[in-house]
C-alpha cells in the first residue's frame, strides 16, 4: 500500500482545534492536581491519625482503579446519583487532577519530610504561624524535590488525556478516528498523532530539565 | 526577665532536666556549660518553647508561657481531691512535700476548684508561644537560614510576616544590621555562596531584626572552621556590649570566661554551679566542675 500523507492536509484545522483541546486538559489537570495535592501531602504529613488515613485511602483508590473506569464512572455514573452534571471536558480534567493530586502528593510529602528540622525551628523560633511556615519556608522548598516527578506527571497526564475521545471529546485521538472514517486510512493519521506526541513530551522533558537547572541556582555550593 | 521554674523534662523514659531553677535579669549575659548531652540544648529549647517542658513553669517578662504547674502552686494542691483525701494522715506541709514527691495529681479527677484555680492562674499570666517567640531570638548551631530566599528575604521576612512591618522599614533595619554584621556587601545573594561564618553573621543579623528583648545562642560556632570562630564571636561580643539579655550555650570557654556575667554549669539534667566567672573557672566548687574544666581547658 502507498502511503499519501496529503490527505492529512484537509483536516488540519481539526487538529488545531484538537490540540487545543488537549493541551487545555492536560495543563487545567496538572494545575488542579498541583493545587489538590498541597492539602493532600499537608494530612499525609499530619500527626492527625483520621487525616493521614483519608489521604492514604484517597492516593490508594486513584492507583488502584483503572483510569478509564475512572472517567466512565466521573462522566455517565456520578451525575445519576449525585446532583452535579459534568460535561466531557469537565469530567475529563477533574479525573486527571484528582488522579494527579494522588501521584504528585506522594512525592510531595517525600519532599517535605527531606526538609532539614531546623527550617521549622528557625520558623517557630521567629514567631512564623504555622500556614506562613509552611506556604512560604517548607513547600517552596519541598516543591523543587517535586520537580521532577511534576514533569512526568506532565507528560504522563499528555498521554493519558487521549482517553476522553472515549467520552466524546474531540481531541487529537479522536481526529485521527475520524480520518480513519472517512478515509479508510489508518496508518498515516495515527502515524502523525504519534510522531506529534513524541515530540511534545520531548519538548517537555527538556524544559523540565531546564526548569530544575534553574530551581536549585539557589542550593549550589 | 526569665524565670524558670523546677523545669523537668523527659523524652520517653529519657530523663533530661531533672528540675532547673534559674533566673535570669535583664541585660544579663549567661553562658550554659556542661558534658555533651547534659541538657544544654534542651534547657535552651525549653526557653522559646521549642521543646515543651514536662512538668515546671517558665516565666518570661512577667508572663507564664507554660501550662500553670499544679506543684508549684499549695493552694492548687490544697484545692485539689487528693490533698482532701489523704489531709489528715499528714501535716499540710508534709502532705504537700509528698504530694510533689510521688507525683499523686491526676488533673481529671482533682475536682472543678483545683481546675478552675489552674484556670485561672492560666488566665491571669499565659502568653502564647507565638507572642513569647516575638521577644525572644535564636541563633542555631546549624545557622537554619532559608536556603531560597535571598540574604535580605532572609532578613525581612519575618519582620514582615510576624510584626507587620513594611517592606521598606524592614528592608532598612536589614540593611543597617547588615552593616553592623560586616555582611552588607551579601544582601543580595543566596544564603548557599556564603561560608559558614558568613552563615552564622546572618543568622545573627536576621534574629536582631526582630528586635528582641533576649537571644539564645545554641553553640553559635561549633559548625565552623576554626578561622571563622572569631568573627562570629566577634559580633556576638560586640552585641553583649549593647545591654541586651544573651543566654548562650558554648564549649568556647575563653569566651565564656570574657563575655559572661554568670556561668551556670549543668550536668547530669542538673544546675551543678552558678557562679561568676571569675569564681567558677579559678575554684569550681563542684567534684563534677573541676572533672569538666580539666578536661576542657
Ligand atoms: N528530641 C529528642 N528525642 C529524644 N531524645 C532527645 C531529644 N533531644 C535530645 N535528646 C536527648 O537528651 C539528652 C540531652 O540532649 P541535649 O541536646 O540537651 O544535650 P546537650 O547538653 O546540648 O549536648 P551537646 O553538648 O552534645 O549538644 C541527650 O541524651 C539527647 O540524646
Ligand atoms: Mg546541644
Amino acid at each position: 500500500m502507498k502511503l499519501d500523507f496529503s490527505i492529512i492536509t484537509p483536516w488540519l484545522p481539526n487538529f488545531g482545534a484538537a490540540l487545543i483541546v488537549t493541551v487545555q486538559v492536560t495543563i487545567c489537570s496538572l494545575l488542579l492536581g498541583l493545587v489538590l495535592s498541597i492539602p493532600l501531602s499537608l494530612c499525609k504529613i499530619s500527626n492527625l491519625r483520621p487525616l493521614q488515613a483519608a489521604a492514604d485511602f484517597y492516593t490508594s483508590v486513584f492507583r488502584g482503579v483503572p483510569l478509564l473506569v475512572q472517567v466512565f464512572m466521573m462522566y455517565f455514573g456520578i451525575p445519576l446519583v449525585l446532583p452535579v452534571k459534568f460535561n466531557a471536558f469537565q469530567a475529563g480534567t477533574l479525573v486527571f487532577a484528582m488522579n494527579s493530586a494522588a501521584y504528585i502528593s506522594e512525592s510531595m510529602k517525600g519532599g517535605i519530610r527531606a526538609i532539614d528540622r531546623g527550617q521549622y525551628e528557625a520558623a517557630m523560633a521567629l514567631g512564623i504561624h504555622y500556614p506562613s511556615m509552611m506556604k512560604d519556608i517548607i513547600l517552596p522548598q519541598a516543591i523543587k524535590s517535586v520537580l521532577p516527578s511534576l514533569v512526568n506527571e506532565f507528560i504522563s497526564l499528555l498521554k493519558n488525556t487521549t482517553l476522553i475521545s472515549s467520552i466524546g471529546l474531540v481531541d487529537i485521538l479522536r481526529v485521527g478516528q475520524m480520518i480513519q472514517s472517512k478515509t479508510y486510512r489508518a496508518f498515516e493519521p495515527f502515524f502523525v498523532i504519534a510522531i506529534f506526541y513524541y515530540v511534545l513530551v520531548m519538548l517537555l522533558s527538556t524544559l523540565g530539565k531546564t526548569l530544575e537547572r534553574k530551581v536549585n541556582k539557589s542550593d549550589r555550593h | 526577665m526569665i524565670d524558670i521554674k523546677g523545669l523537668y523534662k523527659d523524652f520517653g523514659s529519657l530523663h533530661v532536666l531533672k528540675g532547673i531553677t534559674l533566673h535570669i535579669d535583664q541585660g544579663e549575659i549567661i553562658s550554659i556549660i556542661g558534658p555533651s548531652g547534659s541538657g544544654k540544648s534542651t534547657l535552651l529549647r525549653s526557653i522559646n518553647l521549642l521543646e515543651e517542658p514536662t512538668f515546671g513553669e517558665i516565666w518570661v517578662e512577667g508572663r507564664l508561657i507554660t501550662p500553670p504547674d499544679p506543684y508549684l502552686h499549695p493552694e492548687v494542691i490544697r484545692a485539689s481531691n487528693t490533698y482532701k483525701r489523704l489531709s489528715g494522715t499528714q501535716d499540710d506541709a508534709a502532705l504537700i512535700a509528698r504530694i510533689k514527691k510521688e507525683d499523686l495529681l491526676h488533673e481529671k479527677h482533682e475536682g472543678a476548684r483545683y481546675r478552675s484555680l489552674l484556670k485561672e492562674i492560666k488566665g491571669r499570666n499565659f502568653e502564647s508561644a507565638y507572642e513569647v517567640r516575638k521577644k525572644i531570638g535564636m541563633v542555631f548551631q546549624h545557622f537554619n537560614l532559608f536556603p531560597h530566599m535571598t540574604v535580605l528575604d532572609n532578613m525581612i521576612y519575618a519582620p514582615m510576616k510576624v510584626l507587620g512591618i513594611g517592606k521598606e522599614e524592614a528592608a532598612e533595619r536589614a540593611r543597617k544590621l547588615l552593616t553592623q554584621v560586616g555582611m552588607l556587601d551579601k544582601i543580595g545573594v543566596y544564603p548557599s555562596t556564603l561560608s559558614g561564618g558568613q552563615k552564622q553573621r546572618v543568622a545573627i543579623a536576621r534574629t536582631l531584626a526582630m528586635e528582641p528583648d533576649i537571644v539564645l545562642f545554641d553553640e553559635p560556632t561549633s559548625a565552623l572552621d576554626p578561622e571563622m570562630v572569631k568573627e562570629v564571636l566577634d559580633v556576638i561580643k560586640a552585641l553583649a556590649k549593647t545591654g541586651i539579655t544573651m543566654v548562650l550555650v558554648t564549649h568556647e570557654m575563653g569566651f565564656a570566661r570574657e563575655v559572661s556575667d554568670r556561668i551556670v554549669f549543668l550536668d547530669e539534667g542538673v544546675i551543678v554551679e552558678d557562679a561568676d566567672p571569675a569564681t567558677f573557672f579559678s575554684t569550681p566548687k563542684s567534684d563534677r566542675a573541676q572533672a569538666f574544666l580539666e578536661k576542657v581547658l
